[in-house]
């Protein structure tokens, strides 16, 4: 496995010395990423010569969007990327017409749960999968096992865990005739005690979990069957991710035993574990 | 021409007739595994059939959710479902996982449609779709006219559309909310409506919702027929059957009335008014013709009125002596109306009343009673009364 750090800068420097793999938003098509505009990756990549560089395409796209998307990806393909993430189904269809030379992958955030899906794509042409963060580290092996997708998943970070295209908290605001202050907030559902960030972009809100995810047993599973695990930089202090980061990459490199990564990464990040080792049920008795 | 079709929900066998009866043209339903109201009643196997049997007798189509989002453990049985619900006489099947486009079409001559789980939302996506085989896509919510519109030019897929009903407030399969509350799986029909709870908001207010008002694009249908819409698809598995005889009938009275050439601005004012009455949350068109905003949410939580206007349906009768399952309170005096199969609205001042031993009685206040009412009119079966809704 490699480590695939999602950025929350165009500055790696700090990342080197543990990986060589990156995530970053296209700019104005990336839902939860920092983005960066053709320009900036391009300036990446030649400062940086030799990373693996994801681009993330992961919003919705609409009708207005297509011209430009089909134009941002034809440059992309003149790029050294290691590959395009995407959610919408046009920029399968853009790159299979146009016969770019893309590696694509599959980021359906919270649809990529099961094997026949995972092959579905492989058999489009798709070479990587991220899985979704809401099914278990089993389940996850158990893909791996029946599929030929290169496989990601995500261990660290504050996962997105719903995305809607309208102004939720302006509009609140703009209904209580307060201003809004700022784009990050925290909701709290008082009867359960359980906070969320809130956080408005140019494309709408995103909810996110407030406690970091630490999914350091499940990359204790998982290091040796998927080819990418994914440690997000995003809302968490640059110095504490690169504690987190460094972890892991001395874990992999067997510099320090899985139970020492494990309770290090627990006292710097806690505990919560999201649903690698939860099932979530369907039918209420 | 070809008529848009009137696309209801139905969460049982009881509301798959009085869908069938009450205008809907074609009715989705979901069965016991695979959709996404696991916690509705669905429909059994068996129900699956006798619900074919019904709808295809009276030429309406039966569609089959399969739309949630399959982990592992769900696959193994899948397969040998569909060929028994195939050989039930499902007409077409709603799916969201493409893996089952592709095993679909290849082993049944049955249409498949695309869920609005995969929020489709341009012309490109429904091309490569179309690629697949994919029959029918139903768009995303946050389509609006202009995009539904060139989609339509652009690709000649068959559409369809919700025209009424809850909102979700985040785009559909990009939701995840109730895993995470209440570990219920959204896109696996677990969905606990976190969006509609209350919260603080950086512990300053403790009103802020996410909930959305409900849609209702009745007065718009004109416009959506002539853009080039198949299918009006009315939201609710788990309404209730006069909920749903009240919305259905008044939708099949818009649209017959626009291919009758009919179309006036009072059948639309009084169906609007009857669509406003039985609804129980306000509602908004949406994103059809902009951006939503801030009108189209609550901030104040859940803002649904009880209510008490279904009276009672007709389940027998003998000589304009009609049996009625009683549901709401109503008296003898009391000016109510009938509505029926046949789209009628009949009005009527209750002037009789008998218990089941056709004793006479001045108030029906025992819900799910059987009482007898004399009413001259010729009433056929699944007429409901309810309160006054029109002048």
């Amino acid at each position: 496995m490699e480590l695939l750090v999602s950025l929350n800068k165009k500055e790696l420097d700090d990342y080197l010395q543990f990986t060589n793999s990156f995530i970053i938003g296209l700019e104005n098509y990336a839902v939860n990423y920092y983005e960066a505009s053709l320009d900036d990756i391009e300036k990446m990549l030649a400062k940086y010569p030799g990373i693996s560089l994801f681009v993330s395409i992961n919003k919705n796209i609409f009708n207005k969007d297509l011209k430009d998307l089909e134009e941002k990806l034809i440059s992309l393909s003149k790029l050294p990327i290691k590959g395009v993430l995407f959610y919408d189904l046009s920029v399968l269809e853009i790159v299979s017409r146009l016969k770019l030379k893309i590696d694509l992958g599959i980021h359906q955030t919270h649809l990529i749960t099961n094997y026949n899906i995972c092959e579905y794509y492989f058999e489009q042409g798709v070479k990587y999968g991220y899985l979704a963060t809401e099914i278990t580290a089993l389940e996850m092996a158990e893909i791996k096992e029946k599929t030929k997708l290169k496989l990601m998943a995500y261990f660290v970070g504050h996962p997105i865990i719903s995305h809607s295209k309208r102004k939720l908290v302006s509009n609140y605001y703009e209904y209580i005739k307060k201003k809004k202050t700022k784009d990050l907030n925290i909701i709290n559902e008082k009867d359960k005690e359980q906070k969320y960030y809130i956080q408005e972009t140019k494309l709408g809100t995103n909810v996110l979990t407030y406690d970091i995810l630490n999914g350091t047993k499940a990359f204790l599973v998982l290091k040796d069957k998927l080819s990418y695990g994914i440690l997000d930089n995003q809302l968490i202090p640059d110095d504490l991710f690169l504690k987190v980061l460094k972890l892991y990459k001395l874990n992999l490199d067997n510099s320090i035993s899985d139970l020492e990564l494990t309770s290090k990464v627990q006292e710097l990040i806690g505990d919560k574990e999201g649903f690698f080792f939860l099932k979530t049920i369907y039918k209420v008795k | 021409m070809k008529k848009v079709e009137l696309l209801a929900p139905a969460g049982d066998l009881e509301r798959l007739k009085i869908a069938c009866i009450y205008g809907a043209d074609a009715i989705y339903i979901g069965g016991q595994d695979y959709s996404l109201r696991a916690n509705a009643n669905n429909f059994s196997l068996e129900e699956i059939k006798e619900a074919c049997d019904f709808a295809h007798k009276l030429k309406k189509r039966v569609y089959l959710t399969l739309n949630i989002v399959f982990h592992n453990e769900d696959i193994e049985n899948v397969y040998d479902y569909i060929k028994k619900v195939v050989a039930a006489g499902i007409d077409a099947f709603i799916v969201s996982d493409l893996f089952l486009v592709r095993y679909i079409k290849s082993n049944f001559l049955v249409e498949v449609h695309l869920s609005t789980q995969d929020s489709i939302t341009n012309y490109l996506s429904v091309r490569y779709l179309q690629e697949q085989k994919v029959d029918r896509i139903v768009l995303a919510r946050e389509v609006g006219r202009d995009d539904i519109k060139e989609i339509i030019a652009k690709t000649n897929m068959a559409i369809e559309v919700f025209i009424h009903g809850a909102m979700c407030t985040f785009v559909s399969g990009r939701c995840v909310l109730s895993n995470y509350f209440t570990n219920r799986d959204s896109n696996r029909g677990g969905c606990a409506q976190i969006c509609r709870f209350c919260f603080d908001i950086n512990d300053e207010t403790d009103s802020f919702s996410m909930a959305v008002k409900d849609l209702n694009m009745s007065r718009y249908i004109k416009d959506m027929i002539e853009i080039g819409i198949t299918s009006f698809k009315v939201e609710g598995r788990m309404r209730s059957p006069f909920y749903l005889a009240t919305v259905l009938s008044s939708y099949r009275r818009i649209i017959d009335a626009y291919y009758a050439n009919n179309l006036t601005d009072d059948l639309l004012q009084k169906e609007m008014k009857i669509l406003e009455r039985v609804s129980n949350r306000e509602n908004s068109t949406h994103f059809y013709f902009q951006e939503a905003s801030v009108k189209d949410q609550y901030y104040v939580g859940r803002n649904e009125v009880s209510n008490q206007d279904y009276l009672g349906i007709i389940v027998d009768s003998k000589d304009h002596l009609y049996t009625i399952n009683q549901r709401n309170y109503f008296k003898v005096g009391d000016e109510i109306e009938i509505i029926t199969p046949n789209m009628d609205i009949i009005d009527y001042k209750v002037d009789n009343l008998y218990n089941a031993k056709l004793e006479p009685i001045e108030v029906a206040n025992q819900a799910d009673s059987m009482l007898k009412i004399k009413i001259e009119h010729d009433l056929p079966l699944y007429s409901m009364l309810r309160k006054k809704y029109l002048d």
